[in-house]
Protein backbone atom coordinates (compact mmCIF):
# COMPACT_ATOMS: atom_id res chain seq x y z
CA UNK A 1 0.00 0.00 0.00
CA UNK A 2 1.16 3.76 -1.10
CA UNK A 3 1.69 6.16 1.88
CA UNK A 4 -0.63 9.18 1.92
CA UNK A 5 1.02 10.86 4.67
CA UNK A 6 4.84 10.64 5.80
CA UNK A 7 5.61 12.11 8.52
CA UNK A 8 9.99 12.33 9.42
CA UNK A 9 11.65 13.84 12.72
CA UNK A 10 8.77 16.38 13.57
CA UNK A 11 9.44 19.00 15.80
CA UNK A 12 7.44 22.10 16.70
CA UNK A 13 8.29 24.20 19.66
CA UNK A 14 6.31 27.82 20.58
CA UNK A 15 8.01 30.85 22.01
CA UNK A 16 6.91 32.55 24.88
CA UNK A 17 8.93 35.36 26.08
CA UNK A 18 12.29 33.95 26.83
CA UNK A 19 11.36 30.71 27.38
CA UNK A 20 11.20 28.02 24.87
CA UNK A 21 8.22 24.94 24.74
CA UNK A 22 8.79 21.88 22.87
CA UNK A 23 5.36 20.58 22.11
CA UNK A 24 6.38 17.86 20.09
CA UNK A 25 9.68 16.16 20.16
CA UNK A 26 11.07 13.62 16.77
CA UNK A 27 7.79 12.08 15.59
CA UNK A 28 8.21 10.10 12.80
CA UNK A 29 5.39 7.87 11.14
CA UNK A 30 2.81 7.24 8.22
CA UNK A 31 -0.38 6.32 7.24
CA UNK A 32 -1.14 4.13 4.61
CA UNK A 33 -3.72 5.39 1.74
CA UNK A 34 -7.28 4.12 2.67
CA UNK A 35 -6.27 3.43 6.61
CA UNK A 36 -8.34 4.48 9.42
CA UNK A 37 -5.70 5.89 12.14
CA UNK A 38 -6.59 7.27 15.47
CA UNK A 39 -3.96 9.49 17.42
CA UNK A 40 -4.34 9.62 21.00
CA UNK A 41 -2.92 10.62 24.05
CA UNK A 42 -4.15 12.78 26.96
CA UNK A 43 -4.50 16.71 26.84
CA UNK A 44 -1.33 18.79 26.36
CA UNK A 45 0.44 15.70 25.08
CA UNK A 46 0.33 17.88 21.23
CA UNK A 47 -2.35 15.40 19.34
CA UNK A 48 -3.98 18.82 17.73
CA UNK A 49 -0.78 20.41 17.01
CA UNK A 50 0.22 17.36 15.07
CA UNK A 51 -2.55 17.55 13.28
CA UNK A 52 -2.32 21.14 12.28
CA UNK A 53 1.17 20.39 10.86
CA UNK A 54 -0.43 17.31 9.01
CA UNK A 55 -2.54 19.60 7.31
CA UNK A 56 -0.29 22.11 6.52
CA UNK A 57 -2.02 24.48 8.54
CA UNK A 58 1.29 25.11 10.90
CA UNK A 59 4.36 24.75 9.94
CA UNK A 60 7.73 22.79 11.75
CA UNK A 61 10.67 23.78 13.51
CA UNK A 62 12.15 20.57 11.93
CA UNK A 63 11.32 17.88 9.81
CA UNK A 64 9.23 17.07 7.28
CA UNK A 65 5.57 15.97 6.62
CA UNK A 66 4.98 14.32 3.18
CA UNK A 67 1.03 14.95 2.42
CA UNK A 68 -0.23 12.93 -0.84
CA UNK A 69 3.19 12.91 -2.28
CA UNK A 70 3.50 16.17 -2.01
CA UNK A 71 6.50 17.85 0.77
CA UNK A 72 4.93 20.79 2.71
CA UNK A 73 7.90 22.64 3.18
CA UNK A 74 8.46 22.99 -0.36
CA UNK A 75 4.81 24.83 -0.49
CA UNK A 76 3.61 27.95 0.09
CA UNK A 77 1.06 28.82 2.34
CA UNK A 78 -1.66 29.21 -0.83
CA UNK A 79 -0.50 26.33 -2.18
CA UNK A 80 -0.78 24.00 0.70
CA UNK A 81 -4.07 25.69 0.96
CA UNK A 82 -4.88 24.56 -2.97
CA UNK A 83 -3.63 21.08 -1.48
CA UNK A 84 -6.28 20.88 1.01
CA UNK A 85 -8.72 22.27 -1.28
CA UNK A 86 -8.08 18.90 -3.79
CA UNK A 87 -7.19 16.21 -0.70
CA UNK A 88 -8.51 17.19 2.64
CA UNK A 89 -11.42 16.76 4.33
CA UNK A 90 -11.28 18.21 8.57
CA UNK A 91 -14.12 17.66 11.20
CA UNK A 92 -13.80 19.61 14.38
CA UNK A 93 -14.73 19.28 17.89
CA UNK A 94 -16.09 21.98 17.81
CA UNK A 95 -17.78 21.51 13.84
CA UNK A 96 -16.59 25.08 12.86
CA UNK A 97 -19.09 25.44 10.44
CA UNK A 98 -19.02 29.52 8.59
CA UNK A 99 -21.77 31.13 11.25
CA UNK A 100 -22.92 33.36 8.37
CA UNK A 101 -23.47 30.35 5.79
CA UNK A 102 -26.77 28.03 6.07
CA UNK A 103 -25.82 24.42 5.86
CA UNK A 104 -25.98 23.84 2.41
CA UNK A 105 -23.64 26.78 1.73
CA UNK A 106 -21.37 25.17 4.41
CA UNK A 107 -21.44 22.22 2.40
CA UNK A 108 -21.16 23.81 -1.01
CA UNK A 109 -17.99 25.85 -0.21
CA UNK A 110 -15.04 23.35 -0.86
CA UNK A 111 -17.01 22.83 -4.16
CA UNK A 112 -17.19 26.25 -5.04
CA UNK A 113 -13.43 26.44 -4.49
CA UNK A 114 -12.61 23.62 -6.68
CA UNK A 115 -15.03 25.25 -9.22
CA UNK A 116 -17.66 22.97 -9.27
CA UNK A 117 -20.80 24.01 -11.66
CA UNK A 118 -23.20 21.42 -9.40
CA UNK A 119 -22.18 22.17 -6.08
CA UNK A 120 -25.66 23.06 -4.89
CA UNK A 121 -26.58 19.90 -6.02
CA UNK A 122 -23.64 18.04 -4.82
CA UNK A 123 -24.10 19.44 -1.22
CA UNK A 124 -27.76 19.21 -1.56
CA UNK A 125 -26.72 15.04 -2.09
CA UNK A 126 -24.62 15.06 0.63
CA UNK A 127 -26.70 16.73 3.22
CA UNK A 128 -29.65 13.92 2.10
CA UNK A 129 -27.14 11.53 2.64
CA UNK A 130 -25.99 12.68 6.44
CA UNK A 131 -30.02 12.84 6.88
CA UNK A 132 -30.33 16.31 6.68
CA UNK A 133 -32.31 17.30 3.70
CA UNK A 134 -35.03 19.11 5.80
CA UNK A 135 -32.34 21.66 7.34
CA UNK A 136 -30.79 22.86 4.45
CA UNK A 137 -31.29 26.72 4.19
CA UNK A 138 -30.79 26.43 8.19
CA UNK A 139 -27.90 28.13 9.63
CA UNK A 140 -25.26 26.71 12.02
CA UNK A 141 -27.43 28.44 15.60
CA UNK A 142 -30.58 26.77 14.28
CA UNK A 143 -29.09 23.33 14.41
CA UNK A 144 -28.53 21.23 17.26
CA UNK A 145 -25.10 19.88 17.89
CA UNK A 146 -25.53 16.44 16.16
CA UNK A 147 -26.69 18.27 13.09
CA UNK A 148 -24.32 20.58 13.08
CA UNK A 149 -21.57 17.69 13.34
CA UNK A 150 -23.47 16.09 10.36
CA UNK A 151 -23.04 19.11 8.33
CA UNK A 152 -19.47 19.24 8.77
CA UNK A 153 -19.10 15.44 8.10
CA UNK A 154 -20.82 16.31 4.94
CA UNK A 155 -18.46 19.06 4.37
CA UNK A 156 -15.93 17.57 4.60
CA UNK A 157 -16.73 14.52 2.07
CA UNK A 158 -17.80 17.21 -0.12
CA UNK A 159 -14.27 17.52 -2.29
CA UNK A 160 -14.37 13.62 -1.95
CA UNK A 161 -10.71 13.84 -0.06
CA UNK A 162 -7.81 11.85 -0.05
CA UNK A 163 -7.56 12.07 3.72
CA UNK A 164 -9.78 13.36 5.95
CA UNK A 165 -8.50 14.50 9.53
CA UNK A 166 -11.03 14.51 12.12
CA UNK A 167 -9.84 16.11 15.54
CA UNK A 168 -12.10 14.99 18.44
CA UNK A 169 -15.32 14.44 16.63
CA UNK A 170 -17.46 13.83 18.96
CA UNK A 171 -16.61 15.64 22.02
CA UNK A 172 -19.03 17.93 22.21
CA UNK A 173 -21.66 15.74 21.28
CA UNK A 174 -23.81 12.91 23.76
CA UNK A 175 -22.75 9.42 23.87
CA UNK A 176 -26.32 8.20 21.35
CA UNK A 177 -25.66 11.51 18.60
CA UNK A 178 -21.53 10.43 19.11
CA UNK A 179 -21.79 6.77 17.96
CA UNK A 180 -24.16 8.14 15.25
CA UNK A 181 -21.52 10.62 13.51
CA UNK A 182 -19.01 7.91 13.82
CA UNK A 183 -20.91 5.48 12.44
CA UNK A 184 -21.75 7.86 9.71
CA UNK A 185 -17.60 8.73 8.96
CA UNK A 186 -16.60 5.17 9.01
CA UNK A 187 -19.66 4.31 6.13
CA UNK A 188 -18.20 7.29 4.47
CA UNK A 189 -14.79 6.63 5.06
CA UNK A 190 -15.61 2.66 3.33
CA UNK A 191 -17.91 3.86 0.78
CA UNK A 192 -15.36 6.87 -0.69
CA UNK A 193 -11.92 4.90 0.15
CA UNK A 194 -10.73 8.27 2.29
CA UNK A 195 -8.20 7.75 4.90
CA UNK A 196 -9.01 8.45 8.32
CA UNK A 197 -6.27 10.24 10.86
CA UNK A 198 -8.74 10.83 14.02
CA UNK A 199 -7.67 12.45 16.92
CA UNK A 200 -9.62 11.69 20.12
CA UNK A 201 -9.57 10.56 23.82
CA UNK A 202 -12.04 8.02 23.37
CA UNK A 203 -10.22 4.26 23.25
CA UNK A 204 -13.05 2.73 21.97
CA UNK A 205 -13.53 4.90 19.11
CA UNK A 206 -9.44 4.13 18.60
CA UNK A 207 -9.89 0.75 18.95
CA UNK A 208 -12.15 1.45 15.55
CA UNK A 209 -9.37 2.36 13.61
CA UNK A 210 -6.64 0.17 12.29
CA UNK A 211 -3.56 2.31 13.74
CA UNK A 212 -3.33 3.24 16.74
CA UNK A 213 -0.76 6.26 17.42
CA UNK A 214 -0.09 6.99 21.59
CA UNK A 215 1.16 10.43 22.20
CA UNK A 216 2.94 11.79 25.39
CA UNK A 217 4.52 15.12 26.26
CA UNK A 218 5.09 15.79 22.35
CA UNK A 219 6.82 12.10 22.13
CA UNK A 220 5.42 9.43 20.44
CA UNK A 221 4.68 6.22 23.20
CA UNK A 222 3.22 3.67 20.80
CA UNK A 223 2.53 3.27 17.05
CA UNK A 224 0.42 -0.05 16.97
CA UNK A 225 -2.02 -1.72 14.07
CA UNK A 226 -5.10 -2.53 16.44
CA UNK A 227 -5.02 -5.93 15.66
CA UNK A 228 -1.84 -6.71 17.63
CA UNK A 229 -2.92 -4.84 20.69
CA UNK B 1 -3.63 35.66 -17.81
CA UNK B 2 -6.48 37.69 -16.82
CA UNK B 3 -9.07 34.95 -17.14
CA UNK B 4 -6.48 33.00 -15.40
CA UNK B 5 -5.97 34.77 -12.46
CA UNK B 6 -9.98 35.79 -12.34
CA UNK B 7 -10.14 31.50 -12.35
CA UNK B 8 -7.88 31.08 -9.39
CA UNK B 9 -9.41 34.02 -7.76
CA UNK B 10 -12.87 32.64 -8.29
CA UNK B 11 -13.83 36.26 -8.74
CA UNK B 12 -17.39 35.85 -8.94
CA UNK B 13 -17.48 32.90 -6.16
CA UNK B 14 -15.73 36.01 -4.14
CA UNK B 15 -18.84 38.10 -4.42
CA UNK B 16 -21.15 35.35 -3.78
CA UNK B 17 -19.17 34.75 -0.56
CA UNK B 18 -19.67 38.02 0.26
CA UNK B 19 -23.27 39.02 0.05
CA UNK B 20 -23.99 35.77 1.56
CA UNK B 21 -22.02 36.79 4.46
CA UNK B 22 -23.54 40.60 4.26
CA UNK B 23 -26.76 38.69 4.09
CA UNK B 24 -26.54 37.59 7.77
CA UNK B 25 -24.65 40.44 9.14
CA UNK B 26 -27.55 43.00 7.65
CA UNK B 27 -27.90 44.81 10.75
CA UNK B 28 -24.73 46.11 11.84
CA UNK B 29 -23.26 46.21 7.92
CA UNK B 30 -26.75 48.54 7.37
CA UNK B 31 -25.75 50.91 10.34
CA UNK B 32 -21.27 51.24 9.32
CA UNK B 33 -23.69 51.89 5.83
CA UNK B 34 -25.89 54.66 7.88
CA UNK B 35 -22.68 56.61 9.03
CA UNK B 36 -21.47 56.77 5.45
CA UNK B 37 -24.16 57.99 3.76
CA UNK B 38 -25.13 60.50 6.44
CA UNK B 39 -21.65 61.80 6.46
CA UNK B 40 -21.60 61.86 2.35
CA UNK B 41 -24.90 63.59 2.22
CA UNK B 42 -23.87 66.24 4.48
CA UNK B 43 -20.66 66.83 2.31
CA UNK B 44 -22.47 67.08 -1.21
CA UNK B 45 -25.13 68.81 0.08
CA UNK B 46 -22.93 71.77 1.59
CA UNK B 47 -20.63 71.09 -1.21
CA UNK B 48 -23.20 71.56 -3.87
CA UNK B 49 -24.96 74.51 -2.22
CA UNK B 50 -22.21 76.47 -2.03
CA UNK B 51 -21.13 75.94 -5.83
CA UNK B 52 -24.77 76.88 -6.38
CA UNK B 53 -24.65 79.98 -4.17
CA UNK B 54 -21.20 81.63 -5.37
CA UNK B 55 -22.30 80.49 -9.54
CA UNK B 56 -26.08 82.28 -8.23
CA UNK B 57 -24.22 85.41 -6.82
CA UNK B 58 -22.05 85.66 -9.85
CA UNK B 59 -25.04 85.67 -12.29
CA UNK B 60 -26.79 88.02 -10.56
CA UNK B 61 -24.36 90.67 -10.14
CA UNK B 62 -25.59 93.37 -11.53
CA UNK B 63 -29.39 92.54 -10.15
CA UNK B 64 -27.32 92.64 -6.58
CA UNK B 65 -26.18 96.28 -7.41
CA UNK B 66 -29.04 97.21 -9.53
CA UNK B 67 -26.53 99.28 -11.51
CA UNK B 68 -23.41 98.76 -13.32
CA UNK B 69 -21.25 101.21 -10.38
CA UNK B 70 -22.13 103.75 -7.67
CA UNK B 71 -20.39 105.99 -6.46
CA UNK B 72 -21.35 106.65 -2.67
CA UNK B 73 -20.86 109.38 0.22
CA UNK B 74 -21.38 109.49 3.91
CA UNK B 75 -21.75 113.28 3.49
CA UNK B 76 -23.12 115.86 0.50
CA UNK B 77 -20.37 115.50 -2.15
CA UNK B 78 -17.15 117.90 -2.11
CA UNK B 79 -17.35 119.95 -5.13
CA UNK B 80 -14.05 117.76 -6.65
CA UNK B 81 -16.39 114.69 -6.13
CA UNK B 82 -20.06 116.25 -7.86
CA UNK B 83 -17.58 117.00 -10.69
CA UNK B 84 -16.44 113.45 -11.19
CA UNK B 85 -19.99 112.47 -10.60
CA UNK B 86 -22.05 114.62 -12.83
CA UNK B 87 -19.22 113.77 -15.07
CA UNK B 88 -20.23 110.52 -15.30
CA UNK B 89 -23.83 111.57 -15.50
CA UNK B 90 -25.49 109.14 -13.15
CA UNK B 91 -28.97 107.48 -14.50
CA UNK B 92 -30.21 107.47 -10.57
CA UNK B 93 -29.68 108.54 -7.14
CA UNK B 94 -30.84 108.61 -3.81
CA UNK B 95 -30.20 109.09 -0.38
CA UNK B 96 -30.92 107.62 2.34
CA UNK B 97 -30.88 107.45 6.82
CA UNK B 98 -32.57 106.39 9.53
CA UNK B 99 -35.26 107.68 11.10
CA UNK B 100 -38.65 107.34 13.11
CA UNK B 101 -41.87 107.58 10.87
CA UNK B 102 -45.14 107.72 12.20
CA UNK B 103 -48.62 106.00 10.79
CA UNK B 104 -51.04 108.71 11.34
CA UNK B 105 -53.80 106.15 11.00
CA UNK B 106 -52.92 104.34 14.48
CA UNK B 107 -50.06 106.79 15.42
CA UNK B 108 -47.04 103.69 15.34
CA UNK B 109 -44.30 104.50 14.90
CA UNK B 110 -41.23 102.59 14.12
CA UNK B 111 -37.77 103.46 13.13
CA UNK B 112 -36.93 103.03 9.49
CA UNK B 113 -34.56 103.24 6.72
CA UNK B 114 -35.48 106.24 4.58
CA UNK B 115 -34.36 106.15 0.82
CA UNK B 116 -34.95 109.02 -1.23
CA UNK B 117 -34.76 108.35 -4.69
CA UNK B 118 -34.69 109.34 -8.27
CA UNK B 119 -34.47 108.17 -11.33
CA UNK B 120 -35.22 104.43 -12.74
CA UNK B 121 -33.46 102.63 -10.53
CA UNK B 122 -33.02 99.62 -10.53
CA UNK B 123 -31.68 98.96 -13.70
CA UNK B 124 -31.47 95.96 -13.27
CA UNK B 125 -33.49 93.22 -11.16
CA UNK B 126 -37.03 94.59 -9.69
CA UNK B 127 -38.11 96.18 -6.87
CA UNK B 128 -41.45 93.95 -5.55
CA UNK B 129 -44.29 95.51 -4.51
CA UNK B 130 -47.58 95.02 -3.84
CA UNK B 131 -49.66 96.05 -5.90
CA UNK B 132 -47.01 95.36 -8.40
CA UNK B 133 -47.34 98.34 -10.62
CA UNK B 134 -47.17 100.45 -8.20
CA UNK B 135 -43.17 100.02 -8.62
CA UNK B 136 -43.11 101.83 -11.63
CA UNK B 137 -45.76 104.59 -10.68
CA UNK B 138 -44.72 105.95 -7.39
CA UNK B 139 -42.31 108.45 -8.52
CA UNK B 140 -45.29 110.14 -10.44
CA UNK B 141 -48.09 109.49 -8.37
CA UNK B 142 -45.68 111.00 -5.36
CA UNK B 143 -46.40 107.78 -3.16
CA UNK B 144 -44.55 105.70 -0.53
CA UNK B 145 -43.14 102.04 -0.75
CA UNK B 146 -42.93 100.81 2.72
CA UNK B 147 -41.66 97.36 3.89
CA UNK B 148 -44.50 94.46 3.32
CA UNK B 149 -43.78 93.21 6.80
CA UNK B 150 -43.86 96.89 8.46
CA UNK B 151 -47.38 97.28 6.90
CA UNK B 152 -48.48 94.04 8.27
CA UNK B 153 -47.06 94.54 11.94
CA UNK B 154 -48.89 98.11 12.05
CA UNK B 155 -51.74 96.98 10.10
CA UNK B 156 -51.20 99.35 7.11
CA UNK B 157 -52.86 99.23 4.04
CA UNK B 158 -51.97 101.23 0.15
CA UNK B 159 -53.93 104.67 0.39
CA UNK B 160 -52.63 105.18 4.20
CA UNK B 161 -50.36 108.05 5.09
CA UNK B 162 -46.66 108.13 6.61
CA UNK B 163 -45.36 110.60 8.19
CA UNK B 164 -41.46 111.32 7.83
CA UNK B 165 -40.12 114.39 9.85
CA UNK B 166 -42.35 117.15 8.87
CA UNK B 167 -43.73 115.35 5.46
CA UNK B 168 -47.21 113.03 5.33
CA UNK B 169 -47.80 111.39 2.18
CA UNK B 170 -49.95 108.47 1.02
CA UNK B 171 -48.52 105.09 0.95
CA UNK B 172 -48.84 103.68 -2.47
CA UNK B 173 -47.87 100.58 -1.92
CA UNK B 174 -46.29 97.58 0.06
CA UNK B 175 -42.45 96.85 -0.68
CA UNK B 176 -41.25 93.59 -0.74
CA UNK B 177 -38.26 93.15 -1.99
CA UNK B 178 -35.49 95.44 -3.20
CA UNK B 179 -32.00 94.28 -5.32
CA UNK B 180 -29.44 93.55 -2.85
CA UNK B 181 -31.33 93.16 0.41
CA UNK B 182 -32.70 90.72 2.61
CA UNK B 183 -35.32 90.11 5.12
CA UNK B 184 -32.83 90.02 8.05
CA UNK B 185 -30.73 92.87 6.74
CA UNK B 186 -33.87 94.96 6.77
CA UNK B 187 -35.67 93.94 9.97
CA UNK B 188 -33.59 96.65 12.76
CA UNK B 189 -34.99 99.38 9.90
CA UNK B 190 -37.35 98.15 7.57
CA UNK B 191 -37.08 100.46 3.75
CA UNK B 192 -39.33 103.22 3.32
CA UNK B 193 -38.85 104.86 -0.34
CA UNK B 194 -39.82 107.84 -1.18
CA UNK B 195 -39.19 110.39 -4.01
CA UNK B 196 -36.39 112.17 -3.83
CA UNK B 197 -38.22 115.71 -4.49
CA UNK B 198 -39.96 114.94 -1.02
CA UNK B 199 -36.47 114.77 0.92
CA UNK B 200 -36.21 118.23 1.65
CA UNK B 201 -40.01 118.71 2.91
CA UNK B 202 -38.87 116.16 5.65
CA UNK B 203 -36.78 118.53 6.97
CA UNK B 204 -34.57 115.77 8.76
CA UNK B 205 -31.30 116.20 6.80
CA UNK B 206 -29.36 118.83 8.42
CA UNK B 207 -26.01 119.67 9.89
CA UNK B 208 -24.60 116.47 11.39
CA UNK B 209 -27.33 114.62 10.20
CA UNK B 210 -26.18 110.46 9.38
CA UNK B 211 -27.17 109.86 5.69
CA UNK B 212 -25.56 108.42 2.70
CA UNK B 213 -25.89 109.59 -0.82
CA UNK B 214 -25.34 107.06 -3.59
CA UNK B 215 -25.27 107.58 -7.35
CA UNK B 216 -26.14 104.67 -9.97
CA UNK B 217 -24.71 104.20 -12.74
CA UNK B 218 -25.46 101.97 -16.19
CA UNK B 219 -22.91 101.62 -18.70
CA UNK B 220 -22.58 99.68 -22.28
CA UNK B 221 -21.07 96.32 -21.72
CA UNK B 222 -17.59 97.21 -23.31
CA UNK B 223 -16.83 99.79 -20.74
CA UNK B 224 -14.12 98.63 -18.56
CA UNK B 225 -15.48 99.05 -14.86
CA UNK B 226 -12.08 97.56 -13.29
CA UNK B 227 -9.88 100.30 -15.02
CA UNK B 228 -12.78 102.92 -14.26
CA UNK B 229 -12.52 101.94 -10.74
CA UNK B 230 -8.86 101.87 -10.52
CA UNK B 231 -8.75 105.16 -12.15
CA UNK B 232 -11.15 106.99 -10.10
CA UNK B 233 -11.48 105.51 -6.46
CA UNK B 234 -7.91 107.21 -5.30
CA UNK B 235 -9.53 110.30 -6.18
CA UNK B 236 -12.84 109.64 -4.75
CA UNK B 237 -11.32 108.36 -1.63
CA UNK B 238 -9.36 111.64 -1.01
CA UNK B 239 -12.64 113.28 -1.12
CA UNK B 240 -14.26 111.05 1.28
CA UNK B 241 -16.14 108.95 -1.14
CA UNK B 242 -16.31 105.45 -2.97
CA UNK B 243 -16.76 103.65 -5.92
CA UNK B 244 -18.08 100.29 -6.18
CA UNK B 245 -18.67 98.27 -9.20
CA UNK B 246 -20.95 95.77 -9.54
CA UNK B 247 -18.42 92.95 -9.74
CA UNK B 248 -16.25 93.93 -6.55
CA UNK B 249 -19.95 93.89 -4.70
CA UNK B 250 -20.18 90.85 -5.67
CA UNK B 251 -16.70 89.50 -5.27
CA UNK B 252 -17.14 90.93 -1.54
CA UNK B 253 -20.52 89.28 -0.59
CA UNK B 254 -19.31 86.27 -2.39
CA UNK B 255 -16.27 86.34 -0.91
CA UNK B 256 -18.93 86.26 2.39
CA UNK B 257 -20.57 83.33 1.88
CA UNK B 258 -17.70 81.74 0.25
CA UNK B 259 -16.02 81.90 4.37
CA UNK B 260 -19.82 80.43 5.63
CA UNK B 261 -19.35 77.99 2.98
CA UNK B 262 -16.14 76.63 3.76
CA UNK B 263 -16.80 76.49 7.37
CA UNK B 264 -19.80 74.63 6.84
CA UNK B 265 -17.82 72.36 4.40
CA UNK B 266 -15.21 71.94 6.98
CA UNK B 267 -17.59 70.83 9.74
CA UNK B 268 -18.99 68.62 7.33
CA UNK B 269 -15.80 67.04 6.37
CA UNK B 270 -14.94 66.70 10.09
CA UNK B 271 -18.56 65.11 10.72
CA UNK B 272 -17.49 62.93 7.59
CA UNK B 273 -13.50 62.32 9.20
CA UNK B 274 -14.87 61.79 12.97
CA UNK B 275 -17.95 59.10 10.79
CA UNK B 276 -14.77 57.45 9.13
CA UNK B 277 -12.79 57.05 12.17
CA UNK B 278 -15.65 55.48 13.75
CA UNK B 279 -16.35 53.30 10.95
CA UNK B 280 -13.10 52.40 10.67
CA UNK B 281 -12.82 51.15 14.22
CA UNK B 282 -16.16 48.80 13.69
CA UNK B 283 -14.83 47.23 10.50
CA UNK B 284 -11.85 46.36 12.47
CA UNK B 285 -13.50 44.71 15.28
CA UNK B 286 -16.23 43.34 12.77
CA UNK B 287 -12.77 41.98 10.15
CA UNK B 288 -11.53 40.68 14.26
CA UNK B 289 -14.84 38.85 14.75
CA UNK B 290 -14.23 37.45 11.20
CA UNK B 291 -10.66 36.15 12.03
CA UNK B 292 -12.09 32.47 13.12
CA UNK B 293 -13.94 32.30 9.84
CA UNK B 294 -11.49 32.97 7.76
CA UNK B 295 -9.13 30.13 9.11
CA UNK B 296 -11.86 28.07 8.43
CA UNK B 297 -12.35 28.74 4.71
CA UNK B 298 -8.24 28.37 4.74
CA UNK B 299 -8.90 25.12 6.38
CA UNK B 300 -10.73 24.38 3.08
CA UNK B 301 -8.59 25.69 0.47
CA UNK B 302 -9.16 29.18 0.31
CA UNK B 303 -6.16 31.29 -0.16
CA UNK B 304 -5.22 34.37 1.85
CA UNK B 305 -5.60 36.91 -1.14
CA UNK B 306 -9.50 34.84 -1.37
CA UNK B 307 -10.53 35.17 2.34
CA UNK B 308 -8.98 38.73 1.99
CA UNK B 309 -10.84 39.79 -1.10
CA UNK B 310 -14.71 38.58 0.40
CA UNK B 311 -14.37 40.96 3.68
CA UNK B 312 -12.69 44.20 1.14
CA UNK B 313 -15.43 43.42 -1.30
CA UNK B 314 -18.25 43.60 1.71
CA UNK B 315 -16.65 46.99 3.02
CA UNK B 316 -16.09 48.31 -0.40
CA UNK B 317 -19.39 47.03 -1.52
CA UNK B 318 -21.05 49.00 1.42
CA UNK B 319 -18.71 52.12 0.83
CA UNK B 320 -19.83 52.40 -2.79
CA UNK B 321 -23.61 51.85 -2.10
CA UNK B 322 -23.41 54.16 1.00
CA UNK B 323 -21.48 56.82 -0.96
CA UNK B 324 -23.83 56.58 -3.81
CA UNK B 325 -26.68 57.01 -1.69
CA UNK B 326 -25.48 59.72 0.43
CA UNK B 327 -24.65 61.89 -2.60
CA UNK B 328 -28.01 61.33 -3.59
CA UNK B 329 -29.73 62.44 -0.36
CA UNK B 330 -27.46 64.80 -0.44
CA UNK B 331 -28.52 66.05 -3.83
CA UNK B 332 -32.02 66.49 -2.19
CA UNK B 333 -31.37 67.99 0.36
CA UNK B 334 -29.67 70.93 -0.96
CA UNK B 335 -33.06 71.69 -2.52
CA UNK B 336 -34.33 72.78 1.05
CA UNK B 337 -31.78 74.72 1.54
CA UNK B 338 -33.24 78.10 -0.57
CA UNK B 339 -36.19 77.77 1.50
CA UNK B 340 -34.69 77.63 4.89
CA UNK B 341 -32.14 80.46 3.81
CA UNK B 342 -34.39 82.34 2.42
CA UNK B 343 -34.44 85.13 4.86
CA UNK B 344 -30.30 85.76 4.72
CA UNK B 345 -29.91 85.69 0.83
CA UNK B 346 -30.21 88.80 -0.81
CA UNK B 347 -31.17 87.14 -3.97
CA UNK B 348 -33.48 84.45 -5.80
CA UNK B 349 -30.91 81.26 -5.55
CA UNK B 350 -31.86 79.02 -8.62
CA UNK B 351 -30.52 75.30 -8.63
CA UNK B 352 -29.29 74.06 -11.59
CA UNK B 353 -26.59 70.92 -10.55
CA UNK B 354 -23.35 72.40 -11.14
CA UNK B 355 -21.35 71.89 -14.67
CA UNK B 356 -18.32 70.69 -12.50
CA UNK B 357 -20.59 67.91 -10.56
Amino acid sequence: MSKILKITGLERTYTSGNKQLTVLHDISFDVEKGQTFSIVGPSGSGKTTLLGLCAGLDAPNSGSVELCGQDLNTLNEDQRAQLRNKEVGFIFQNFQLLPTLTALENVSVPLELQGAKDATQKGTELLEKVGLKDRLHHYPSQLSGGEQQRVALARAFANAPSILFADEPTGNLDTETGEKVIQLLLDLNKENGTTLVIITHDLELANRTQQILRLKGGKIVTNQATASI
Amino acid sequence: MNSKSNESLRTPWLFKMAWRDAKASKVRLLLFMASIILGIAAVVSIQLFSTNLKDNIQRQSKALMGADFKIDSKQIPTERAQAIIDSLKPDAYEVNFVSMAVFPKNSGTKLVKIQGLDGNFPFYGDIETQPSAVANTYQESGGALVDATLMLQFDINPGDSIKIGDLTIPIAGALKAIPGSTAISTSVAPPVIIPYRYIKATNLLQFGSRKEYQYYYKTQDTVNLKRLQDKLEPELELENADLDTHTSTTKRLGSRYDNVGKFLNLAAFIALLLGCIGIASSVHIYIKEKLKAIAILKCMGASRLQSFLIFLIQIAGIGIIGGLIGSLIGIGIQELFPYLLKEFLPFDLKLPLPRNL
